[in-house]
């Protein structure tokens, strides 16, 4: 199987922060969602993907080059969304348009155009002036219209109303149907990972916690709600997370390994991520 | 490389205006005084300053970052920065020489002389200063830039209290001085670009 993005022990060490061995495969073909709290290391993760900062060690492939060196080739093939609209605030998006045409061998014109349409941006209005919604949806447009293969989005859909979510989401899984496109995107809206996503990595403290498909994910675990009597018949290797209230407990377990009569919920994958991260181990 | 600067004139020519409307002022003044002079230093005191506020502008919006993730490399960012002071010192220096000729009536090797001078000091502001702020920030770089300033007020004191150069010393130096800026400017461009190659964009 061929990767649009591969990261094997990948390390960065700053004074407070460790990013841990990160090991990460994203298919062609798919979208990966990269989650975790503020802090635990997801940006870190994309700005060591696109060398912005060096890591410590460890190998990066982009599309199956490494992204180290002269990419300037490689980089007409990545679409990058970062977590903030970094287009200088004086310019206009038609400003923008005759500058990434300089950039970009294969610019898109009339796609950013038509895109810039679509979101009802005003031509001469200046980023400066733009809501946070509109700066993003310009970095997605920009993202969208040359030959991107591979898009990097840093939290690009946060900070937008749920009507124009949708729209871009849509876009999203537009642009996947081109089984060489894939999608790598840091998010914390989990409901936008269920609809879009193939595979979740959940990140914590700069280690991963748990890289998975979606649909394994959902079907490997459930919610496990029994007495302390009960659960202390429990294999504890089996059990991810557990949370103790006045009612008994409930755990997040493997659910195929669960043996007896129990009461198993299906898990959201926000729970799943809450109770790998948040709750005490057993 | 086209695109970067494309760039830095769309995003500086508000500010870019507001530096011709002071200069037409300080035009109106130097001409009613009959002295061009002192408009010409200002040109090049203003223009000298203008790398380093689209540095300083590109920093306000992370630009660099986002820069580097689209087919640029980091010696393209700092070249285009050079090549940004290189490109309005140039034509700060034809205006100049132009202006010198019709309104104070010099000779066109006088308005070159005087012209040239400024372009050399200001281009040289820009070479100490340039590795400084891709090494430091714009911020921090503000406080080099007052000292560089510094430095040639209080030389200016000390050499005063030297006799007179020779007139052959005098001329020597301005026949070197095109061939030093423009070792210095490559050198600390070559500085820059090292500086920038191992830099961080956190």
């Amino acid at each position: 199987m061929e990767h649009a993005l591969l990261l094997q022990n990948v390390s960065k060490t700053y004074e407070k922060f460790q990013l841990d061995n990160i090991n990460l495969e994203l298919p062609k073909g798919c979208i990966m969602g990269f989650v975790g709290e503020n802090g635990a290391g997801k940006s870190t993760t994309i700005k060591l993907i696109m060398d912005l900062i060096k890591r410590d060690s460890g190998e990066i492939q982009i599309l199956g080059q490494d992204n180290k060196g002269d990419i300037s080739q490689l980089k007409e093939h990545i679409g990058v969304v970062m977590d903030e609209c970094c287009f200088p605030e004086n310019m206009n998006w038609r400003h923008i348009k005759q500058v990434m045409k300089r950039l970009y061998k294969t610019w898109d014109e009339q796609k950013f155009c038509s895109l810039m349409e679509k979101f009802s941006l005003e031509e001469k209005k200046i980023v400066k002036e733009y809501s946070r919604g509109m700066k993003m949806k310009l970095s997605i447009a920009a993202a969208l219209s040359h030959d991107s293969k591979l898009l990097i989005l840093d939290e690009a859909t946060s900070g937008l109303d749920p009507v124009v979510r949708d729209e871009i989401l849509e876009l999203f899984l537009e642009f996947i149907q081109d089984e060489e496109h894939s999608i790598f995107m840091s998010t914390h809206i989990i409901s936008d990972l269920e609809r879009i996503s193939d595979y979740i990595a959940c990140i914590h403290k700069g280690r991963l916690v748990f890289v998975e498909q979606k649909d394994e994910l959902l079907s490997k675990y459930g919610i496990l709600k029994c007495g302390e009597e009960d659960f202390s018949k429990i294999d504890k290797s089996i059990v991810k997370g557990v949370k103790r209230n006045s009612f008994g407990i409930e755990a997040l377990v493997e659910k195929r390994k669960v043996h007896g009569n129990h009461v198993i919920d299906a898990a959201s994958i926000e729970e799943i991520m809450l109770y790998f991260i948040k709750e005490s181990k057993i | 490389m086209s695109g970067l600067l494309l760039k830095d004139i769309y995003n500086l020519r508000r500010y870019l205006k507001s530096i011709i409307i002071i200069l037409v002022f300080y035009l109106v003044y130097s001409i009613s005084i009959k002295n061009i002079n002192f408009f010409l230093g200002m040109t090049f005191v203003l223009m000298s300053m203008i790398p380093l506020s689209a540095i300083g502008y590109d920093e306000r919006a992370k630009w660099d970052k986002y820069a580097l993730t689209m087919p640029v490399s980091r010696t393209d960012m700092v070249t285009s920065k050079y090549l940004l002071a290189l490109g309005i010192g140039g034509l700060c220096m034809i205006a100049n020489v132009m202006l010198s000729i019709i309104i104070q009536k010099s000779s066109l090797m006088e308005a070159i002389l005087a012209s040239g001078a400024m372009l050399f000091l200001s281009l040289l502001y820009d070479c100490i200063l340039l590795p400084v702020v891709f090494k430091l920030g714009v911020e921090k770089g503000r406080y080099v830039m007052f000292a560089v300033l510094l430095i040639p007020a209080i030389g200016v004191m000390y050499l005063k209290k030297l006799p007179k150069p020779d007139q052959s010393v005098i001329e020597t130096g301005m026949k070197a001085a095109p061939f030093i800026i423009v070792v210095l400017f490559i050198l600390s461009m070559m500085l820059s670009v090292h500086i920038y190659k191992s830099k961080e964009l956190d």
